[in-house]
């Protein structure tokens, strides 16, 4: 198994994804959110209580669809 | 879009417990779906769950703990699901089922290193794009798999192609959706 750092590996996509953007190449981040419509009731539940989490917390939930 | 400081944050404790459960049993946890789709694009999207492949549940839940994660009301659903109190507004959650059902080779897993010892493991990005792909034969007119699978070959580096063609026919997905065909199966 190959063994990276985190930050390395981010560094690298992230520049092919700088190389590629004025093409058009990489599909714009909406696009690739999870629509939601075939999670489980239990990942729903989940993600939902993350969210109220969040809130209560005074942190940004994090943009799912549930 | 890169990914968010706090969504990098949040890799610190699960690589722990990914350490320390490998440390335990000496096998790995896999993180798999949205999660590690979001890391190989570093932010072409990304939500708030965690799926994690990891055989042993009372071991990975012993990691999980020794992490500082809490339970997050599993016992409504079976399986593990965690939160850790740093970052609550993820929640974590082990996944039922072997790794890809024993399709896929784990050795081309790629183990990322977050802080000292402590590394996350994610499937290899072959994987990941015949799991869209074939998610995306299934989702009716969701786009979101199809357009993650896109988005993963555009940014993959030094792809097998021959291996990718394969795992994309095991997953039931349509290899056309990458322009592959036939001819990649022996690249």
């Amino acid at each position: 198994m190959k063994t990276l750092e985190l930050d390395g590996y981010l560094a690298g996509v992230n520049a092919r994804k700088a190389k590629l953007a004025p093409n058009g190449a990489v599909p714009a981040v909406e696009s690739c959110r999870n629509g939601g419509a075939r999670r489980t009731a239990e990942k729903r539940s989940a993600l939902k209580r993350a969210d109220a989490r969040a809130k209560v917390a005074g942190m940004q939930p994090v943009l799912s669809n549930y | 879009m890169s990914l968010p400081p706090e969504y990098l944050a949040a890799l610190g404790p699960l690589a722990d417990a990914f350490s320390a459960y490998e440390k335990a049993i000496g096998r790995e946890a896999v993180l798999v779906g949205g999660a590690a789709a979001a890391i190989h694009t570093d932010g072409a999207f990304m939500s708030a769950d965690f799926d994690v492949v990891a055989g042993d549940d009372t071991a990975f839940d012993l990691a999980m703990a020794a992490a500082g994660f809490v339970d997050d009301e599993k016992a409504l659903h079976g399986q593990g699901g965690w939160y850790h109190p740093a970052h609550p507004q993820f929640a974590v959650e082990q996944v039922s089922g072997g790794y890809f059902d024993g399709r896929a080779d784990k050795a081309r897993c790629l183990k990322l290193t977050v802080r000292d010892d402590a590394a996350i493991v994610l499937p290899a990005i072959e994987d990941m794009i015949a799991d869209r792909l074939g998610q995306h034969e299934v989702a009716g007119g969701d786009m979101s798999m199809l357009e993650q699978a896109r988005a993963l070959y555009a940014l993959a580096e030094g792809l097998d192609l021959a291996y990718l063609y394969r795992r994309i026919v095991e997953e039931s997905g349509n290899p056309a959706h990458l322009g592959l065909s036939k001819g990649h199966e022996d690249a």
